[in-house]
């Protein structure tokens, strides 16, 4: 059950629009045989279900303000935010909760792997769309070309892939925290580390999502 | 959204062209086609200041989508290009994304085709990599333009 606090001060029809898209394509998705390898990532945990959750949710309220507002278009980023990390599954669990500054050379050469395990992965599905699976591969890639697998920048970058690493940020912000959205927002932003992953009419469909604050 | 834009098809398939031209054509003011690689080439460097997106299949004879997105983006044209894939070309679609998709339809269906050509040309319209270019050029003074809205926040 998603905390109230993660959302409560978003505006009430955009993030109830929001969470039952998300039940919905989340209800639709767990039928589909992918999402067996997720189960094996979170291993019923409750807190990484809660944070693939409040990922996928962040990541759609800011590709609905980005301008991604057709079904198919928001079905696939939400796909792809859900199952990004699936290609854990295919290498070590142990990477699940790690932090890539703290890994060796070795262990960060095997992490980055995932993004390509989970495209490989994912390709094996015919029901899962080439967007679904290039965002789980490039998932995360930065606009400034910090990111990996491929170190993409500028127009090089998949859109789409920048909202899900975005809304993934900022997910791991508020749940670390356990503060709200706005409070999450503000603090993420307050890196300049943290804003220049990302291009600037990107960051500027974070805060009018954090705009349209709950009255 | 609004009919507008200049949109170039890119297939050896002249059937499924007519097709995709019936589909969009409510869309785009102009539509041109191309029936392999190279002849699309040649129009773009012609008119790469005028067509505002690329709607590419992956592989052609002459030359393939790979290899005209990879050349394009060699002369620095930086034109949104939207790549059609069936199941299965997994190397290839790792590959190509070095080169910058704008993103991705999926045959036989091509869902969210409208969708994706409208949101293309509208943003290479807005000139929305020319803006964003230029605010990244300045980061101290993006960065106290961000500063400042959060604290509006």
């Amino acid at each position: 059950m998603l905390k109230d606090q993660f959302v409560n001060d978003i505006e009430v029809e955009f993030i109830e629009q929001a969470i039952n898209f998300i039940n919905e394509e989340l209800e639709d998705l767990k039928r589909h045989q992918i999402f067996e390898f997720q189960k094996q990532i979170e291993e019923d945990r409750e807190e990484l279900s809660e944070f693939y959750y409040l990922s996928s949710l962040y990541t759609i309220l800011i590709a609905q303000q980005d301008g991604y507002e057709a079904e198919v278009l928001k079905r696939n980023i939400m796909r792809g935010s859900y199952l990004q990390d699936i290609g854990l599954s295919q290498t070590d669990k142990k990477f699940l909760s790690v932090v890539l500054e703290e890994l060796n050379e070795e262990e960060g050469e095997l992490y980055k792997d995932h993004c390509r395990a989970g495209f490989n992965l994912a390709n094996s599905f015919n029901s899962i769309s080439e967007n679904t699976k290039q965002i789980i591969y490039q998932s995360h890639e930065c606009a400034d070309g910090s990111g990996f697998p491929l170190g993409l920048s500028g127009i090089r970058n998949y859109r789409p892939a920048l909202i899900c690493h975005l809304g993934t940020e900022l997910a791991r912000e508020v749940l670390l925290k356990q503060t709200g959205f706005t409070a999450g927002v503000k603090s993420y932003l307050s890196s300049k580390d943290n804003v220049k992953k990302f291009p600037p009419s990107m960051i500027e469909s974070l805060l009018d999502v954090a705009r349209r604050k709950r009255k | 959204m609004k009919k507008q834009g200049y949109l170039l098809i890119v297939d050896d398939e002249k059937e499924l062209v007519e097709n995709l031209e019936l589909l969009i054509e409510d869309s785009v003011n102009k539509i041109s086609c191309a029936y392999d690689g190279k002849e699309a080439l040649n129009l773009i460097e012609k008119e790469s200041k005028n067509i505002d997106c690329i709607l590419c299949d992956v592989n052609m004879p002459k030359m393939g989508g790979v290899e005209l997105l990879k050349t394009i983006r060699e002369k620095e044209i930086e034109t949104p290009f939207i790549f059609y894939t069936g199941h299965g070309s997994d190397e290839l679609m790792l590959e190509v994304v070095k080169y910058g998709v704008f993103d991705f339809l999926n045959k036989p269906n091509f869902d969210g085709l409208n969708a994706v050509i409208e949101r293309a040309i509208d943003w290479k319209l807005n000139g929305m990599n020319e803006k964003d270019k230029a605010e990244f050029m300045d980061t101290d003074s993006y960065f106290h333009k961000i500063t400042n809205s959060l604290k509006e926040l």
